[in-house]
């Protein structure tokens, strides 16, 4: 073992020393022959002859230094240098033929990689802690089979039950309210987390303590743990910063640790404080849910295990607590899943297409190509080359090819994942993501340039290197080359390509229909000049309604008298985002607790809301300053909810309920519908039922603002902070942005989709029409002594180009015809993205063939004009 | 066939190589090949120069070392000379052979009736 290592190595140093020893071994040869000459002439020859006899005694040096060079070095390695070299000649020399593959492989690899670098960062991303993959999430899903957290006490009693984790531990999200002594309140995106949070993670203050036990019991001292920002920010990276008293939301605390760096777990926490202190968890009911669960398995135990039991605990629990828990099962993913679900996949099957679709072009080009080859590939099999060996030396060439195509589709992918980073930088993407050329993306592009050589390098080498070599030598190979099974490949590699394009381009045409009507429907708002915030009031201060509705009716007051402010207003929501979704009853309904599967998305709004986003009202009336009381229990629903469950009935006067999602509890009371508004979307994708709320009915803690001024949005916003101040300095405006951001926001993935939909299309239509372009080019090169002939013959101009049409025109007809019946198919997987846009969208369709089936006659049409140009003279001299 | 041929030739002139240079001392190329020449009585017909493919091996795996130095007539000449591996190998090959040729012996010797 040692001995073959040993040798091994000598053989690796003898290859880089090729050249030292080749003199070496000449050296010895020279004295060689000098001694056996000397000899020579000591038995009697003339020096002449001697040395002559010398050599014929010594052997052929040439083979013998060849051969010497194979025993000593590295022989695979030496060849493959040398068909590595000779490729590198080849394709300097055909720069057109290098260029047309590079550029198609190119933009292949690259869109490939720019997909597969944000899936990678965002999809693919591990927990920056130790054993990333061993930490789950834990949250439950209700009977109705919806997505819910996890309620306090089911917490305490998977913890106590569970044996697959090595700590279980719970968060909640949470805007909180920081107050330094001596500076203006900040809002920071806090969460309380259970005091073994951290130990679960592995992960330690850089400064102070971990949380304690103790400091999770009810009347526990306050304590907070702060991040490496504010730390760095608030307190000057003060070491004295441990046990500085703060308030958080309103309450002291003092703060304990500070944490890493790199470290906001969940998702951009600045602060966290222990669950205890999280108001009213601890005597919150079973069926209130609002934690989050994290834990790390056990050694040895599966996620598959975990699952299992914890479907076992939640069946038991079940059982225990009917009322609350009946139907109710617990969900267990991995952490980062939870963030980002599995890949998109239409995406990745768009772009995949468009790979091969670059493949298939490569392959043709060097399909055509490999018609001029044919003699020299004979000369090399008469030669003696075997067929592996050309066929590993036409291999290397297209592995070259591929991996200066993946040096250049780095560049194609740059720009794109730049533009993506960009447009998400402030989408509050969790902390562990990042967009980034890492070691992973390098290994993605290698592994691609290699597939990419086996795609469209293997069945043209493959055909190459099969030739009988008498018989091409002796046809000189041109015409063979363009024999009926090479002519097959490319018309079916054509065929595919544009079938391909079909399916691309009718795909992405749909997706762009949908996000259009989207965005339309978004434009029945003017959201230009609208600034947004939020505010957010301390529970210690603000407790009851009362006070609350307190400070909004002063702050509304003080924006009211503003000159530069036109309208202001207030909501629990703002357009496009966040509504509560809200299951719906109707006085019509004959069981009056039970809503039938209506949903609709609920929000309250103060009375200027519509006035200030400027939504219409099509019938009844806005909310007026007596909404909201007691015995006032209006709404207002939106054009859709009248459409989905009063459909051709007058609205106004009607009274609904509603109930929350998943809730058992006892029935509220009933609204009457005031008025109807025009639809405006409140969540992301199609526009759904809607009903407000007057604000006063619910004044929340956080609520949202809408301020409609002149000027420029940063002074209004300073403004805005100065007016909150006055009232109340501990209460912090945050997520300033306008309405406009956020709609365009809102529809992010759509856009996204469709944008990068648009650009594979495009560029797999690009690659057909240069595919159908060279194949025409190809076949009238082919032919060009027919041309002459028929010419010659009295042949007209447009009967020589019909000629070369028909041929290829039979194939765009055929590739159209199964790209549409394959885009029908796929179509049917969009559905579920499309928004009021139908998946068999005639006009979509037929805009898809029309535009096709232009490039494609264009793409046509110029070699063919061109090819009927020929002097009949030159065309036949030709061959 | 002609491989097979080859390979017995290649291991019979590696043996040949190193009992020569275990028995006289390091020698350069040249004197080597006029040594198993006259060893084999002219019966090895090939080049001298296969003696230099097989020295180059044997380098390789060790078993014997090369230097430069100065022939007897004071010519410049590349000194081959066997190592410690070597004459392990050497004897190894040597049992093997004779293990080997025993058998082949006794075999050849073996009458109709036995």
């Amino acid at each position: 073992m040692l001995g073959a290592l040993r040798e091994l190595g000598a053989h690796v140093r003898a290859f880089f020393r090729t050249r030292q020893l080749d003199s070496d071994f000449d050296d010895e040869l020279q004295s060689h022959l000098a001694m056996l000459t000397d000899d020579n002439i000591g038995r009697g020859m003339t020096p002449d002859a001697a040395r002559r006899a010398a050599v014929i005694r010594l052997g052929a040096l040439t083979s013998l230094k060849e051969q010497h060079r194979e025993a000593r070095g590295l022989r695979m390695v030496e060849t493959l240098l040398q068909d590595l070299r000779f490729a590198a000649r080849l394709l300097v020399k055909q720069r057109g033929f290098t260029a047309a593959v590079v550029s198609t492989l190119a933009l292949g690899i690259g869109v490939n990689t720019a997909v597969f670098t944000i899936v990678n960062g965002w999809n693919l991303q591990a927990l920056p802690v130790d054993q990333p993959d061993r930490i789950v999430h834990l949250a439950t899903r209700d009977a109705a089979g919806r997505h819910r957290g996890v309620s306090y006490v089911d917490f305490l009693d998977w913890q106590k039950v569970s044996r697959a984790f090595n700590g279980l531990a719970a968060y909640a999200g949470a805007s909180m309210t920081v107050a330094i002594e001596g500076q203006p309140a900040e809002h920071l995106e806090g969460t309380f987390i259970s005091v073994n949070a951290f130990g679960v993670l592995r992960e330690r203050p850089t400064l102070g303590r971990d949380f304690w036990p103790e400091d999770d019991r009810v009347g526990a001292e306050p304590v907070a743990v702060i991040g490496h920002a504010v730390w760095m920010e608030q307190f000057g990276a003060d070491p004295a910063v441990i046990g500085r008293p703060i308030r958080v939301n309103g309450s002291p605390a003092t703060i304990v640790g500070v944490m890493p760096a790199a470290f906001r777990f969940p998702v951009l926490s600045d602060m966290w404080l222990p669950l205890a202190q999280m108001p009213g968890l601890a005597t919150q009911p079973r069926d209130v849910r609002p934690l989050a669960v994290f834990g790390r398995l056990a050694d040895d135990v599966t996620l598959e295990q975990s699952r299992t039991e914890m479907s076992a605990i939640a069946a038991a629990l079940a059982e225990q607590f009917p009322a609350s828990n009946r139907g109710v099962q617990a969900i267990v993913e991995r952490f980062t899943e939870r963030f980002f679900g599995p890949p998109p996949v239409i995406i990745l099957v768009a772009v995949g297409f468009v790979l091969l679709v670059a493949c298939a072009n490569a392959a043709n080009l060097l399909l055509a190509r490999a018609a001029y080859r044919v003699p020299e590939m004979s000369l090399r099999s008469a030669l003696g080359a075997s067929r592996s060996r050309i066929l590993r030396q036409l291999l290397v060439e297209s592995l070259l090819l591929a991996a200066l195509a993946g040096a250049f589709g780095l560049l194609v992918a740059w720009p794109i994942v730049r533009t993506i980073a960009a447009e998400t930088a402030d989408f509050g993407l969790p902390y562990w993501t990042r967009l980034a050329f890492d070691g992973r993306v390098f290994g993605f592009v290698a592994a691609a340039c290699v597939a990419t050589t086996l795609l469209f390098g293997l069945a043209p080498a493959w055909k190459l290197s099969a030739g009988r070599t008498g018989e091409m030598l002796k046809d000189s190979g041109r015409t063979l080359g363009a024999g009926l099974q090479s002519r097959r490949w490319i018309n079916g590699l054509l065929i595919a390509e544009l079938a391909l394009s079909v399916i691309l381009l009718a795909s992405a045409a749909l997706l762009v229909r949908s996000a259009l009507t989207v965005y339309q429907a978004d434009r029945v708002i003017d959201a230009s000049m609208l600034l947004t915030a939020r505010i957010s009031l301390p529970p210690a201060k603000y407790g009851t309604p009362e006070q609350r509705l307190m400070f909004y009716d002063q702050l509304e007051a003080r924006l009211a008298s503003i000159p530069s402010i036109s309208s202001a207003a207030i909501g629990t929501a703002l357009p496009f985002w966040g509504a509560t979704r809200r299951d719906v009853v109707l006085d019509s309904d004959t069981d009056a607790s039970a809503s039938g599967g209506r949903l609709a998305l609920t929000l309250a709004i103060g009375s200027t809301y519509f006035e200030t986003v400027r939504l219409p009202l099509l019938r009844g009336r806005s909310f007026d300053a007596r909404d909201g009381r007691p015995g006032q229990q209006a709404a207002i629903v939106n054009e859709r909810f009248v459409e989905a469950y009063w459909p051709e009935q007058d609205p106004i006067g009607r009274r609904i309920r509603l109930m929350d999602a998943g809730a058992t509890a006892a029935s509220p009371g009933w609204l009457i519908i005031v008025g109807v508004a025009r639809t405006l979307r409140h969540s992301p994708g199609a526009a759904s039922p809607v009903v407000y709320l007057p604000f006063r009915a619910q004044p929340a803690e956080t609520v949202a603002l809408m301020v409609r001024g002149q000027g420029e949005s940063a002074a209004l916003a300073r403004l805005l902070r100065e007016e909150v101040r006055m009232i109340d300095p501990d209460v912090p405006v945050h997520h300033l942005s306008t309405l406009e951001r956020l709609s365009q926001q809102s529809r992010w993935i759509p856009r996204v989709a469709s944008s990068l939909l648009t650009l594979f299309a495009a560029i797999a239509t690009l690659l057909s029409a240069m595919g159908l372009y060279a194949v025409t080019s190809y076949s009238l090169s082919q032919r060009r002594s027919e041309i002459g002939i028929r010419m010659a013959l009295g042949a007209e101009r447009r009967q020589i180009a019909w000629l070369f049409l028909r041929a290829t025109l039979g194939y765009v007809v055929l590739g159209v015809t199964i790209g549409i019946s394959g885009a029908i198919a796929v179509a049917q997987l969009l559905r579920g993205s499309l928004v009021q846009t139908s998946a068999l969208d005639p006009l979509t369709f037929a805009g898809v063939v029309v535009l096709l089936g232009t490039v494609a006659v264009i793409a046509c049409v110029v070699p063919a004009w061109r090819a009927s140009a020929l002097d009949p003279a030159v065309a036949l001299r030709h061959d | 066939m002609t491989d097979d041929k080859a390979e017995i030739l290649q291991g019979t002139l590696d043996l040949m190589v190193l009992k020569t240079l275990d028995v006289m001392g390091p020698m350069h190329g040249y004197g080597l090949a006029r040594r198993i020449e006259q060893l084999s009585d002219d019966a090895l017909q090939v080049s001298q120069g296969t003696i230099y493919l097989c020295l180059v091996r044997l380098v390789q795996k060790s078993w014997i070392t090369a230097e430069w130095g100065t022939s007897e007539n004071n010519r410049r000449a590349k000194f081959y000379a066997i190592s410690k591996t070597g004459r392990k190998q050497l004897l190894a090959e040597t049992r093997n052979w004779e293990r080997v040729s025993g058998i082949i012996g006794k075999l050849l010797q073996l009458g109709p009736e036995g």
